[in-house]
């Protein structure tokens, strides 16, 4: 599902977010990046993303070299992926529907689809009781799961998340763990990003650890 | 498509909603300047007409030297009887002619009184056909006043001609100082919607970045500004002809008739449907793509 061969990210000559970063991560699996702070996970998201290119070497998604891509193709790309910021990333003006809606929407869904997949979305984090609300009428775990029925209303194949429970208490990152654990064993590739020790223990999946920009754990 | 721009009206309403001051400020400029843009488009469709008549039309004055005998006036009237360039003319004796300098000229009536003698000579008055083609007609002019002048009977011809000429060089200039002024607005109509968008734009880059994350195709990124440019322009060119219509009515109640008279018009008449709709729809064109400009950046 993604495959990095050599990557590397410098922001400035010398100076490398990542260095010769080479991985795997098969269809299906549950992945774990960690690694301190500054060890580069944002920036290999960032690439995942394809809102950075890489300085050198290939990334690879769903046979599709990242680096090669148009503008329209990234975002076609991006369609086709779930992915989850730390800091939720939803519009304040729009409901918890709007918001979950967005895409699909966007890509001429009609109504009644669409409220199909989204009510689906959202009753998959437990939140379809909140359809109407706010994203500021939320608490940080309701937002988080809006975010979440955001990326799961387009059925994608790859889920990224990054540091999903930097802003959440220990009892609601354990259940925000238990729902990406619920959408990875319906098939779908989950990798996230986390210096949760904790929570990687608690689940016992496969880890990859970064550090300056190296793996140093889960090649 | 459909869903893409039912989306994109959708959020442009709500965005002249949420920043109504800038919104008014937009409508404010655009009204004005597509007002002044359709003012000079009606009073050019006005013009025109008023040019075709001047254009075609001319008039002859034949002064007659001395004291003419009655086969001398008879000679000249019957030239210009037979000739096809000529559609009416009238013998203006002296008397008359004074009697007119009088009338036209009351307070040097006491001046032509006192020089004793009647000053004015003898004259005929030509009204010329009027031609399809203006240079056609003007040289069928020439070749008569050489005619004229060849009798021996004739002092001096008037040819108003270069008059109407000089006119319709005036009336010309004036069309096009008011095209420019016009176009001038109409671009400053633009800039204003391109930067009034462009600060909403900036104002939602959060919103924006948000929507590029999440794979928002670009054309559903620019869709709400181009719908806010259009719908702005559009309001701004509808408020501005129901404008011009309540002033050109208000207009043509005071001075139409005097226009008419004073031109030999018709009418004046008011912009037709077809130019109503293309100012329309040109000028929602404008501002939409002003909302294009103002939405397009390359990621």
């Amino acid at each position: 599902m993604i495959e990095a061969h050599h990557l590397s990210k410098a922001y400035r000559p010398g100076v490398f977010a990542l260095r010769d970063l080479s991985f795997t991560v098969e269809k299906g699996e549950f992945v774990f990046l960690t690694g301190p702070s500054g060890a580069g996970k944002s920036t290999l998201f960032k690439l995942l993303l394809r809102a950075e290119a890489p300085t050198a070497g290939d990334v690879i998604v769903n046979g599709r070299n990242l680096a090669r891509l148009t503008n329209p193709q990234i975002q076609a790309y991006r369609r086709t992926i779930g992915f989850v910021f730390q800091d939720f990333k939803l519009i304040p003006r729009k409901s918890v529907f709007d918001n979950v809606a967005l895409v699909p929407r966007l890509m001429g869904a009609g109504e009644t689809q669409l409220k199909r997949r989204v009510t689906q979305a959202l009753n998959e984090v437990g939140l379809t009781d909140r359809v109407k609300a706010y994203p500021l009428e939320l608490s940080g775990g309701e937002q988080q799961r809006v975010a979440i029925a955001r990326a799961l209303v387009s059925e994608p194949a790859l889920f990224l998340a990054d540091e999903p429970t930097g802003n959440l208490d220990p009892v609601l990152s354990l259940e925000v763990m238990t729902l990406f654990r619920s959408i990875n064993a319906r098939g779908t590739t989950v990798l996230i990003a986390t210096h949760d020790r904790a929570l990687i223990r608690h689940l016992g999946k496969r880890v990859i650890s970064l550090d300056h920009g190296q793996m140093v754990e889960g090649a | 498509m459909k869903a893409l721009l039912a989306y994109s009206f959708a959020e442009a309403l709500g965005s002249l909603r949420r920043g109504w001051r800038a919104t008014f400020l937009a409508l404010l400029t655009t009204t004005a300047a597509v007002f002044v843009a359709a003012s000079a488009l009606l009073v050019s469709i006005n013009l025109q007409e008023i040019f075709a008549k001047l254009g075609t039309a001319s008039e002859l004055t034949v002064y007659l030297r001395g004291t003419p005998t009655e086969a001398d006036r008879e000679r000249v009237d019957a030239l210009l009887s037979s000739a096809a360039a000529v559609q009416s003319r009238r013998f203006i004796p002296p008397e008359e002619a004074l009697r007119r300098f009088a009338s036209d000229v009351p307070e040097l009536a006491a001046l032509s009184k006192s020089l004793g003698e009647n000053p004015f000579p003898p004259a005929f008055e030509v009204r010329l056909r009027q031609s399809a083609d203006a240079e056609e007609g003007d040289k069928a002019a020439r070749a008569l006043i050489a005619q004229l002048e060849a009798t021996g009977v004739v002092e001096d011809v008037r040819y108003d001609r270069q008059v109407i000429d000089r006119l319709l060089a005036g009336l010309t200039t004036a069309q096009s100082a008011a095209g420019t002024l016009a176009g001038i607005l109409v671009l400053a109509a633009v800039l204003t919607i391109t930067s009034v968008l462009r600060l909403a734009y900036q104002t939602r880059q959060d919103e924006i970045s948000i929507l590029y994350l999440v794979g928002a195709p670009p054309r559903a990124i620019r869709g709400p500004f181009v719908a806010e440019g259009f719908l702005q322009a559009l309001a701004g060119a509808v408020i501005a002809l129901i404008g011009l219509t309540m002033a050109f009515s208000t207009f043509r109640a005071r001075y139409g008739q005097v226009v008419v008279d004073a031109f030999g018009l018709a009418d004046v008449q008011f912009l037709p449907w077809t130019w109503i709709v293309l100012v329309i729809v040109v000028s929602a064109l404008l501002g939409a793509l002003a909302g294009l400009g103002a939405a397009w950046r390359e990621r």
